[in-house]
């Protein structure tokens, strides 16, 4: 599998697990608080994935680069941060999940400020990411997902690169 | 074995950069701002906050995915539009620099 495949496919789980996590009024506390904890592994298999292009900009990052470039090295990095941020202020204010384990956290209601203001930013950060890589986006679904689907039937035993 | 090895250093730097933010993020609640949200949490307690609880499950269901939908979606589309302004320019700026003259 090439790995723009990987990326691709990382990455719809990702943004499919995140439109689920991001929306508690509709899934409920406990769906929310889990799905929370498994969401850290596609984002840590996402940075992975893209670990290449993350040190090689990082080694590069006071030399001359394009702008598009440092911006988005800078926005994820950012984007980093807030996802740590609001993993750990929900963690602070878990109703479900932590109780379940046997933990009890007295909830403090700056935290719960802090959890829901933090959530909204990082839904706005998210779409400015994604609208930062949307091209990369459409021409990686046109490739892998709508011509595979188009070619399927003469696909069947062949591998696809 | 190969990718573990690829990819040990790496989940242990993302790791360990979580758990240093982590600890900077913690003292936040120590601080005079943290006290002031308490403060102001308490006094909208007090004032009696609305419950949603008149509000159809259905409507309710759906109000999540729509202010996700909203607030990525507003913020996606004004990037992509000011991303593709600056292409644009930074690409008639390019082919000023390429034609002499």
């Amino acid at each position: 599998m090439s790995s723009t495949k990987k990326k691709l496919l990382v990455d719809i789980a990702i943004f499919i697990v995140f439109a689920i996590v991001s929306a508690p009024q509709s899934t409920g506390i406990a769906v929310h608080e889990w799905l929370s904890f498994i969401f850290m592994v596609p984002i840590i298999t996402h940075l992975l994935l893209n670990w290449k292009w993350i040190m090689k900009v990082t080694t590069r990052m006071f030399k001359k680069l394009p702008g598009e470039t440092r911006f988005n090295y800078i926005w994820d990095f950012v984007l980093f941060i807030m996802m740590v941020f609001v993993t750990v202020s929900g963690i602070l204010v878990s109703e479900s999940a932590l109780p379940a384990m046997g933990i009890a956290l007295v909830i403090d209601p700056f935290w719960v400020t802090m959890h829901d203001m933090s959530a909204n930013l990082l839904l706005l950060m998210i779409g400015i990411h994604l609208a930062m890589h949307w091209t990369w986006i459409i021409n990686a679904f046109k490739k892998y997902i709508l011509r595979k689907t188009k070619t399927a039937p003469q696909a069947v035993g062949g591998q696809q690169s | 074995m190969n990718t573990i090895k690829k990819y040990a250093w790496p989940t242990i730097i993302i790791l360990v950069a979580s758990l240093i933010m982590t600890l900077a993020i913690l003292p936040l609640a120590n601080t005079e701002f943290a006290d002031g949200i308490r403060a102001d949490a308490i006094t909208e307690g007090e004032g009696g906050e609305e419950e949603p609880g008149d509000m159809p499950s259905a409507v309710r269901y759906v109000i999540g995915f729509i202010k996700e939908f909203l607030l990525m979606g507003v913020a996606g589309l004004i990037t992509y539009t000011i991303l593709r302004i600056v292409r644009h320019f930074s690409r008639k700026r390019k082919k000023v620099e390429i034609t002499p003259g």
